[in-house]
């Protein structure tokens, strides 16, 4: 068991899509803080620290759009694993495109997992489900 | 004396006018071979300008040996009036040489007007210049289509994210107030989210029509029988209705996935647009008539209502539906589909009128798709656009 309470960093620009997430922790009694940021530059700060961002504390988990203004998905994974702070972040991606090269791409960058979000509805509920399973058992850095 | 007939001095206007614009080189010289006049496509073929190639002896566009020839030609048409076409080359002002087919005439004497010899001459370069026109636009039109294909593509995946936003916000409302709204906003949002269901169909077929042009699938032999089968397998359709197929269906080598989707949309429209429950749908096969006998016809026909003479084209494009959709659910893409699967494969699509009442789909589908040549496919799609375009 964690000794804290996994904090969980979303980054997604579609508000929609945020506040679906965050329905479908409220439906699953997720009590985890959940943090919005919506891109890459933005996220890189807040786990740094930087910008007046409040530094988000281990244990985190970061859900990751790869869609995304300014800095991608992809170049987040990029800078995230060249930041020897942040190296060994856990990400999980959730995305729309399921295309391969997205696919190989992110796991290239050692995500734990890429989840395509097609309807959100109850398909996003058995993911958060997932989320919460690995939060509980899963051991963080 | 007719009316209408012109002066011969207009008339003389007129074929000259006629001549300076013709494809064809034309260049006329007198009896001792000195060029008394050209038109523009002479000066464009051989490089001269008017200026440098009047009184220019006509042997500076002729090779050495080829200059004693023509001193023959021009006395020979003292007797003959008439030589040619004679496979000739000239010599252009930048050195090069080319190819021409030659007709020359002598035009007689007249008054004080000295005899004269005229020329035609055609360039096969200009031929091939042609050619290669005709490939660059074929090229273009590959271009073009494959840039719709990839329009569509990009249409319809990237108009699905905002939808889907749209449907989560509408469910959302539908949970959240679900004891607060009125009766009629009530209804208003699930008609919402019928609208949703519709327009998410709709880019479901617009990808659909997008994959039929671009994907290749790979080649297996395929038994028509079996896969008739497994279609009926997935349509729902009245008990009372009833499919009748021979028993010797063919067995074709062509991409198993294009074929399928064929049938598919054929039974299912065959099934969806019976007015009756008891209605028959038969299938059946043929060799195809074409001079081709690589292809064989197929027929998906039916006791329904038919197709009205008017729609009978109207029927093939895109997002084109005869009923309301609240009635029967369609995208209206079907048909363009499946006829762009068959024009993919050199095929064609077409209806007729059954009799007494009914439709019949007939397409015709390659024995084997990969001895389908890529010429072939193009003339049939650029005969099939003219053909469909209003």
């Amino acid at each position: 068991m964690q000794s804290k309470t996994v904090q969980v960093l979303l980054i997604e620009d579609d508000e929609v899509d945020a506040e679906g997430v965050r329905r479908a922790f409220d439906k699953k009694h997720i009590a985890n803080p959940l943090m919005v940021v919506q891109d890459g530059v933005e996220a890189l700060a807040v786990l740094r620290g930087e910008q007046g961002f409040q530094k988000l504390h281990r244990p985190f988990m970061i859900l990751l759009d790869l869609n995304l203004p300014r800095m991608n998905g992809i170049e987040f994974l990029q800078q995230l694993r060249a930041d020897a702070n942040l190296k060994d972040s856990i990400v999980f991606v959730l995305t729309t495109s399921a295309d391969t090269e997205d696919k190989k791409a992110a796991y290239d960058y050692n995500v734990a997992g890429y989840l395509v979000k097609a309807n959100v509805g109850e398909e996003f509920l058995s993911v958060t489900e997932l989320l919460d399973c690995f939060w509980r058992l899963v051991e963080f850095p | 004396m007719n009316q209408r007939s012109t002066s011969d001095c207009t008339t003389h206007r007129l074929l000259g006018r006629a001549a300076v614009l013709a494809m064809d080189a034309i260049v006329i010289q007198d009896t001792e071979g000195i060029i008394l006049t050209l038109n523009d496509s002479a000066c464009r073929l051989y490089g001269y300008s008017e200026q440098e190639a009047v009184g220019m002896p006509f042997d500076n566009l002729l090779s050495s040996q080829h200059r004693q020839q023509w001193q023959q030609i021009r006395d020979s048409l003292h007797v003959n009036h008439m030589a040619g076409p004679i496979l000739d080359s000239r010599i252009r002002r930048d050195g090069t040489h080319i190819q021409v087919r030659v007709t020359a005439t002598l035009i007689p004497a007249q008054g004080d007007d000295p005899s004269v010899v005229c020329t035609i001459e055609r360039s096969d370069a200009a031929q091939t210049g042609s050619q290669q026109a005709l490939d660059a636009a074929r090229a273009g039109l590959a271009q073009s289509q494959a840039d719709l294909d990839d329009f569509a593509y990009v249409a319809s995946h990237d108009l699905r994210a905002p939808l889907r936003g749209i449907r989560n916000l509408s469910q959302w409302i539908t949970e959240d107030a679900a004891g607060v709204l009125p009766e009629q906003s009530a209804r208003h949002l699930d008609q919402l989210i019928g609208r949703i269901d519709r327009m998410e169909r709709l880019l479901d077929d617009l990808l659909q029509f997008s994959r039929a042009g671009r994907e290749r699938h790979p080649v297996e032999i395929v038994d028509v029988n079996d896969m008739i089968t497994e279609v009926l397998s997935l349509i729902d359709r009245p008990e009372g209705m009833t499919l009748e197929i021979p028993d010797n269906m063919p067995a074709l080598r062509t991409g198993r996935v294009p074929l399928q989707q064929v049938w598919m949309n054929l039974i299912s429209n065959a099934v969806k647009h019976h007015d009756h429950n008891d209605g028959r749908i038969m299938i059946t096969w043929r060799p195809a008539q074409a001079a081709s006998n690589r292809y064989v016809e197929f027929a998906v026909a039916d006791d329904g209502p038919g197709v009205e003479p008017r729609y009978r084209e109207k029927i093939f494009q895109m997002f084109q539906t005869l009923r309301p959709r609240d009635q029967v659910e369609g995208s209206g893409m079907g048909l363009a589909i499946v006829r762009r699967l068959v024009q993919g494969r050199g095929g064609k699509l077409w209806y007729e009128p059954a009799h007494p009442r009914g439709s019949v789909f007939r397409f015709t589908w390659p024995w084997d798709t990969a001895k389908t040549h890529q010429t072939e496919v193009i003339a049939h799609a650029v005969e099939n656009r003219t053909s469909t375009v209003d």
